[in-house]
């Protein structure tokens, strides 16, 4: 079980911080588009849809991780004052909902890969790429943030259970 | 159904969720998945993946990523360090001048980065030494770091601006320009307080020893400092307003110069790379899975007229209290969710209800951008939970408690609700700058 919990973080941290080595390459591919077209006059045909997918890439492969590190915003007045072990129901609860909808999501977005693949959609720009790749990989981003959420409930059950108190 | 019990139900369900510490984001995302498999439709739940689709290649919102990653090289940069030593050197010997040299270098901050905390991650950790060295009091260090930084959404560019773009269709550049004029009031605003305080009770701001001295060899040297960050305000704002690219482009450019200015202070490895990335990337998902749950459930709210009945509320108040109690009301109702919430998540949660009932009103809506782009700086001032307040208290040594920053802050918040009044009072200060310019984005 342990190890199962340790590889989704260390799938998700692999990840997110595979992602973050985008954000230098799209500020140079983006400065280089405003240089070809404002200075040499010839705007690339390609930036625009590399930018776009760069960005996607590092919004859904970066989701789980900040999960993990608590990185999203929390509304903790209520729940910081609370006793501990009240606070840990409250977050199963919490996370039932989250695996749920999460889950629905994870459903939804395989279907949404899956017509893309199917009818071999391709973007309306210039270069005209396939859209596919980019649909399976929001896909994968949300399987990657659904396990994480799920790994985060098993932790707290088995705190709830009293196994041993987990410090994450 | 009923509208009036579904929207009970949804909301009360939101707010059970946020209550309980899920993320504000999965909150949103939740409550819209369920509730559209309980009162929409399971035929639109497709709209839970096209909804991040959309969003993660809106082209407006890939200035985000950008703008977080600028901020996390200017703390790599070293442009910090070189700005302070030229004002210490400039204005070392007023009463109090710390404490305006870290509102003044916020405010440079503040029009390179489009965040709200950079101002006291870059110059905090020099800055706050230094004025404990002089024996600054605390009442005038902390809160002229905190609210001098806070000014980074309203003073162009703004992170926060975009995401009101994106919900509004408002040109983004003309909501930057929009900022320029109260932000750079308040922070005359804290600089008169500042100087006000240490005239009144010396103590409380040391000025150097007469015995410093400087030349103006020195002094005019010094001033090399300014070319960096002139540099890159000038390669973000000036690259918009010259027509030569969209925000989304200037925002690279800025994050390219950034990482440019880091090369040529020697401080530009892979492992600062890395670690700017590293911060970015969790800030950057911060800010759109919660555009992601904002989108969702604006969609959700929308197909279950939720959005109509509150308008309806909103239309109420203003048919009988008029523009001012329209305004009043959205202004307190933001205010009082600053004590508690980021900035990003009020606009997401506000914004798709808000502005309809403003335009529908016939208030100026950029007038009206403005003025909740301040309302949620001041969110990231007000206690018991400004982002900020926590920010301040990360870089502070062990005997600053909260309370000292609690009351260190209350002053400057003051300087921000009343230039918040004088822009509602004289809504020139916000549009009469973008009317004069003509953008396209």
């Amino acid at each position: 079980m342990e190890s199962i919990l340790r590889a989704i973080d260390k799938i998700n941290e692999t990840a997110s911080n595979a992602v973050c080595l985008l954000f230098a390459p799209l500020a140079v591919i983006s400065t280089y588009e405003v240089f070809m077209r404002y200075v040499m006059n010839r705007p690339t045909t390609w930036v625009w849809d590399v930018a776009v997918h760069l960005f996607a890439l590092i919004v859904v492969f970066g989701a789980g991780n900040t999960l993990r590190q608590g990185g999203h915003v929390v509304m903790d007045v209520m729940i910081t004052r609370l006793p501990p072990g009240f606070r840990l129901v409250l977050n199963l609860v919490a996370y039932l909902f989250f695996i749920f909808a999460v889950g629905i999501m994870v459903w939804q977005s395989a279907i949404f890969a899956w017509r893309s693949v199917e009818v071999g959609e391709r973007t309306s720009t210039l270069l005209g790429m396939v859209v596919y790749p980019l649909k399976i990989c929001i896909f994968a981003g949300i399987v990657l943030l659904w396990l994480e959420g799920v790994a985060l409930f098993l932790r707290d059950v088995r705190s709830f259970a009293g196994a041993r108190p987990e410090t994450r | 159904m009923d509208t009036g019990f579904t929207t009970a139900i949804v909301l009360s369900m939101f707010f059970f969720l946020l209550i309980i510490g899920l993320p504000v984001a999965f909150c949103l995302i939740s409550t819209s998945i369920i509730c559209t498999l309980a009162f929409w439709s399971p035929s639109a739940l497709y709209m839970s993946a096209a909804t991040v689709w959309d969003q993660s290649t809106k082209d407006i919102y890939l200035a985000i990523p950008m703008f977080v990653f600028l901020a996390s090289m200017l703390e790599a940069s070293g442009i910090a360090e070189n700005l302070y030593k030229m004002f210490d050197k400039w204005i070392g010997r007023l009463r109090g001048s710390l404490g305006i040299t870290s509102v003044l270098m916020c405010t440079i901050m503040d029009a390179i980065s489009g965040l709200g905390a950079s101002g006291i991650v870059t110059i905090g950790p020099i800055a706050l030494p230094e004025m404990t060295k002089r024996k600054y009091s605390k009442q005038i260090s902390l809160g002229a770091i905190a609210a001098g930084s806070a000014l980074g959404p309203l003073i162009p560019p703004s992170v926060i601006m975009i995401i009101i773009a994106g919900y509004t269709g408002l040109s983004v550049g003309k909501l930057f320009a929009g900022g320029l004029f109260p932000g750079l009031l308040c922070s005359i605003g804290f600089i008169v307080y500042i100087v006000v305080l240490c005239h009144v009770r010396p103590k409380m701001g040391p000025a150097l020893a007469s015995g410093v001295t400087f030349t103006w060899a020195e002094k005019l040297t010094s001033l090399k400092a300014v070319v960096a960050p002139m540099f890159l305000i000038g390669a973000i704002m000036g690259s918009i307003y010259s027509g030569i690219c969209t925000p989304t482009e200037g925002a690279a450019l800025g994050a390219f110069g950034a990482m440019i200015c880091a090369a040529l202070n020697r401080r530009l490895t892979f492992k600062e790379l890395y670690q700017a990335s590293k911060v970015s990337i969790k800030v950057t998902c911060m800010v759109m899975w919660l555009l992601i749950g904002g989108n969702l459930f604006a969609g959700l709210l929308n197909a279950l007229q939720v959005t109509d009945s509150m308008n309806q509320v909103l239309t109420y108040i203003h048919e009988a209290y008029g523009n001012f109690g329209l305004i009043s009301v959205m202004m307190l109702i933001v205010f009082f969710m600053g004590m508690f919430i980021d900035g990003a998540a009020i606009t997401v949660l506000t914004m798709p209800v808000f502005f309809p009932a403003i335009v529908n009103a016939g208030i100026d809506p950029l007038w009206f951008g403005i003025l909740f782009t301040m309302n949620v700086v001041i969110g990231y001032l007000t206690p018991p939970f400004g982002m900020n307040l926590f920010y301040m208290k990360g870089i502070t040594p062990q005997d600053v408690s909260m309370m000292d920053i609690y009351r260190s802050i209350i002053p400057y918040v003051l300087v921000m609700v009343l230039v918040l009044f004088l822009t509602w009072v004289f809504p020139e200060l916000a549009t009469w700058l973008p009317g004069t310019i003509d953008v396209n984005t």
